[in-house]
């Protein structure tokens, strides 16, 4: 009988720990309820997005003056942040350790890119370069991952825009945008380019109330013709050799498909921006593009909310979870990796003031890795908006192999448990921008882990 | 004239509700509420104290199935995942179910002047394809049908 490892959690920790264990030949379940705060995502996969509490250092700092890239980044929150969910599964050393992580990161995100390529979902980047994109208000992002229609708006290679609006779309007008993108461009001390704006008139035939319906919509090809045929016909108006830059709605299922035939179309570089929070078309799409991955992968997919885990003789032995009609279903586990997230996720929760991790009651600590767990989390908020507050970094805290440790001697709760993602005390994801990098670097550490876990039950 | 600006979101509320009716009702209740926490009757229902009160003014308490919706739409972080979904399927609520949802959390309140009326006619078809969808677990299909169905009719304040 080959060894079972449960993985709990709809988002992309629990994903990448379902593939991993896939790949390592473990029979893999993944128990998830909903999809989590990765499928809010603007279509970015930030390994090391910004090294938060350092001015000089902030990613928005300009390039000119600090031109660090996602591997000095990562290098400076290892060496800065004892606690921080890299530095416990790279090491703390930077020196030493830094050059390998990187490494170890770029493999991580070539074999979700591998993954993620045959179900029209691409994933491109580099730890050794930024990328600048725009997102739907015109605002610039550095990142050094990116998924799918906005790869190709890098910022920091192409020098002419079109900025393309759909009349009747609801979006900022373009001027503003443009205005916005000027100033943010000047902010990272890159040249004005020359931007133009260019406004598509289509059929009233298309919903173009909603950017949600549109992008539907545009996965049918005799809609998507409409809209190829229009930006055709605006050609003249754009100016020839410039990158044309779209909202977010060019198809849900078949982005990619229609992008490549805009730049076919066009004979120029087409991309979309970056969504604008809080529309989620590229979390969305990661969100197909994952459930895909993971039934190709001979993931078993399983929803419904995990109550409880059963133990003996000192391990976990089963999952129970609800199914959709209020169930009770238990799966058999050798070992369970939890990747239930923080609050978005339901990994963690308020109750009465306090913070709990619902299903196993396990201790929680904030950034200072003081407990919050049964006692008012007030003490972990700080009185500034901006300020770092301790209670954004909490979760669940964890031995180098990531298995959640009780309170108070910091050893394992089990052999055979693993917390992986948002889950993990440590980092604050809105402040670091690591968010979706811990949820695939840790995803895969701790399936690794649970593998060995599963296959040697007896093992100490 | 920093005292009256305090007061300006009140006369902009009464402003936009629009009818006498509304203005009378607003008015009437927001005096007699001072007058009757003075008289301090007491009760050891209180539902019933708060309908002996303010049913008269036409104030009514949210119904059973109508309060737990309200509180559950009011998770909703809008990040319009329903929405994606429900076009995906092919969905033709009258409504966009995120736009329900945050029309939905306010389903105690006054729907009214949120100008839906007329939109919510119908309810979705309640295939429920967008809820596994939500990060906050709202029961979309339900609100729709709240929202669209004869009970569903705005309550006035």
């Amino acid at each position: 009988m080959s060894a079972r490892v449960v993985v709990v959690g709809g988002g992309l920790a629990g994903a990448s720990a379902a593939l991993e264990l896939a790949r390592e030949g473990v029979e893999a379940t993944l128990v998830r309820a909903e999809p989590g705060a990765t499928a809010l995502g603007w279509g970015t996969l930030d390994v090391a997005g910004a090294v938060p509490g350092s001015r000089r250092l902030r990613w928005r700092a300009p390039l000119r003056e600090a031109p660090l890239v996602g591997a000095d980044r990562l290098a400076i929150l290892i060496g800065t942040f004892a606690s921080h969910p890299y530095a416990r599964v790279f090491g703390r050393d930077a020196r030493s350790e830094a050059g390998a992580a990187a490494e170890r990161v770029k493999e991580v995100v070539a074999a979700l890119a591998a993954a993620l390529a045959p179900h029209g979902l691409a994933l491109e980047g580099s730890l050794d370069e930024n990328r600048l994109l725009a997102d739907a208000h015109g605002i610039v992002r550095v990142t050094d991952f990116v998924f799918g229609a906005a790869a190709g708006g890098n910022l920091a290679e192409v020098p002419e825009i079109a900025w393309v609006s759909l009349a009747g779309l609801p979006a900022d007008p373009a001027r503003v945008a443009l205005r916005r993108l000027a100033a943010e461009r000047a902010a990272l001390g890159l040249t004005p380019v020359p931007a133009r704006s260019v406004e598509l008139r289509l059929p009233g035939a298309l919903p173009l109330d909603s950017p949600a319906r549109l992008a539907a919509a545009l996965d049918r090809p005799e809609a998507f013709a409409e809209l190829a045929r229009a930006a055709d016909a605006a050609r003249p108006e754009a100016g020839a050799g410039r990158l044309w830059l779209f909202p977010p709605v060019l198809g849900l299922d078949r982005a990619a498909a229609n992008l490549a035939a805009l730049r076919e179309r066009l004979g120029a570089p087409v991309a979309e921006t970056l969504a604008a929070v809080p529309d989620a078309t590229p979390g969305y799409r990661l969100h197909r593009a994952l459930e895909a991955a993971l039934a190709a992968a001979g993931v078993a997919l399983r929803r419904g909310r995990v109550t409880r885990l059963e133990s003996g003789g000192g391990r976990f032995r089963a999952v129970v979870f609800e199914d959709e009609v209020g169930e009770p279903v238990r799966l058999d586990a050798d070992a369970v990796v939890l990747a239930t997230g923080r609050f978005i996720g339901g990994g963690l929760r308020e109750r009465g003031g306090a913070v709990e991790e619902p299903i196993l009651g396990l201790p929680v600590v904030d950034g200072r890795g003081e407990r919050v767990d049964g006692r008012p989390a007030r003490a972990s908020v700080r009185r500034r908006y901006l300020d770092l507050h301790p209670l954004f970094a909490a979760g669940v805290s964890s031995d180098a192999r990531l298995r959640p440790t009780t309170g108070a001697d910091a050893s394992p709760v089990a052999p055979n448990l693993f917390a992986a993602g948002d889950l993990l005390a440590g980092f604050d994801p809105a402040r670091d921008r690591t968010g979706l990098g811990v949820a695939l670097v840790t995803g895969v550490v701790a399936a690794r882990h649970a593998a060995d876990a599963a296959r040697e039950p007896d093992a100490p | 004239m920093s005292f009256w600006r305090g007061y300006r979101g009140f006369f902009r509320q009464i402003l936009d509700t629009g009818t006498f009716a509304a203005l009378r009702l607003q008015v009437r209740t927001g005096a007699l509420h001072v007058l009757r926490s003075l008289s301090r009757r007491r009760s050891p229902d209180p539902v019933a104290l708060f309908l002996a009160n303010y049913a008269g003014d036409g104030v009514r308490l949210p119904d059973a199935g109508e309060r737990p919706l309200a509180l559950a739409a009011g998770r909703c972080v809008a990040c319009g995942l329903c929405s994606l979904e429900c076009a995906r399927v092919g969905g033709r609520p009258p409504l966009d179910p995120r736009e329900a949802v945050l029309a939905g959390s306010r389903l105690g309140i006054d729907l009214a002047r949120l100008g839906l009326e007329g939109e919510l006619a119908g309810g979705c078809d309640a295939c429920r394809a967008c809820e596994p969808l939500c990060p906050a677990a709202i029961p979309i299909a339900r609100v729709q049908a709240r929202l669209g169905g004869p009970e569903g009719a705005p309550p006035t304040l």
